[in-house]
């Protein structure tokens, strides 16, 4: 009866200790994934290709909480965080950060934050001339 | 026999350590290797390019009026089209080229070529680890019809480089 006992206890050590490493392993996972710099590389591409796919006059309405939610989290302001200059598109989360690309079309960029669900970027597409 | 069970389930858990380090090890390389890499994005962008060209030459199957034979059109072409290939790297050569061509009947009727000539050798390379670090290409061909059903070919290639931003050097 000791015996079994005893190799029931080692048993448990030995699952805990393997759900640990896994949940480490998966900790870290989601981590790399969610981290801002990727975040920023994403969106900045993403915003950029709609960008150059969209025609004067078109309002865009792009879901950014994952990126919103680590904004928030670096206390960085969800009003700048997509900003454009000229052709050049800037997605910040944090203080010490930030990815930049750029976009063909010759359009007017407006971005804002939607503050009515929190969710959301607008992008406005306007004519140059 | 009892001490050499124990001394055998020590000599299994220093191997289970083992496995674990390295399974850990292989996973963080994995990451790293997958989160490092930039999401390359060029060839979308040298397809949208390549139609939003075809939108600004044609509209419903009818070349635009104004195009052939229209000098100013030509020599403003990238005003005329609303295309800005400025980039966030602005002392490094241009990043785009792009080329316009129109035949009528086999006869070109319209040329323009803009941007980098330079990265028209990137386009037909087969190698695929070379390909990777090469500018991308895009070409498009249709038809197109004039105001008088004149039936026009036009070719569009666009290449892209931005290699720096898409690709790990």
């Amino acid at each position: 009866m000791e015996k079994k006992g005893t190799i029931l206890a080692e048993n448990i050590i030995f699952i805990v200790l393997n759900l640990v490493f896994i949940t480490i392993l998966l900790l870290f996972l989601f981590s790399k994934s969610g981290a801002a710099a990727v975040l920023e590389e994403k969106y900045a591409k993403k915003i950029a290709l709609v960008v150059d796919s969209a025609r004067p006059g078109m309002v865009i309405h792009l879901n950014m909480e994952d990126a919103l939610k680590i904004a928030e989290k670096e206390k960085f302001p969800l009003g700048q965080i997509v900003s454009v200059n000229d052709n050049i598109l800037t997605v910040k989360l944090r203080e010490k950060g930030g990815y930049s690309y750029s976009f063909f079309n010759d359009v007017n960029v407006i971005p804002y934050f939607d503050s009515t669900n929190g969710k959301e970027y607008v992008f406005t597409i306007n004519s140059k001339q | 026999m009892k001490k050499n069970k124990t001394g055998a389930e020590k000599i299994i858990s220093v191997y289970w350590f083992a496995i674990l380090f390295i399974v850990a090890g292989a996973v963080v390389a994995m990451v790293a290797l997958f989160y490092g890499k930039p999401y390359d994005v060029r060839e979308m962008e040298a397809q949208i390019l390549v139609n939003h060209v075809a939108n600004c030459l044609s509209d419903t199957g009818y070349l635009k009026e104004g195009i052939i034979g229209n000098e100013e059109f030509q020599n403003n072409f990238l005003e005329e089209c609303a295309i800005n290939f400025n980039t966030e790297e602005k002392s490094s050569d241009p990043q785009y080229f792009l080329k316009v061509e129109i035949f009528q009947e086999s006869n070109r009727v319209f040329e323009i070529s803009e941007g980098n000539i330079n990265l028209v050798a990137s386009c037909g390379v087969e190698s695929e680890i070379e390909k990777e670090r090469l500018a991308k290409c895009a070409e498009r061909e249709f038809y197109s019809l004039d105001s008088e059903n004149n039936l026009y070919l036009i070719k569009v290639l666009s290449i892209i480089r931005k290699t720096e931003k898409n690709v790990q050097v």
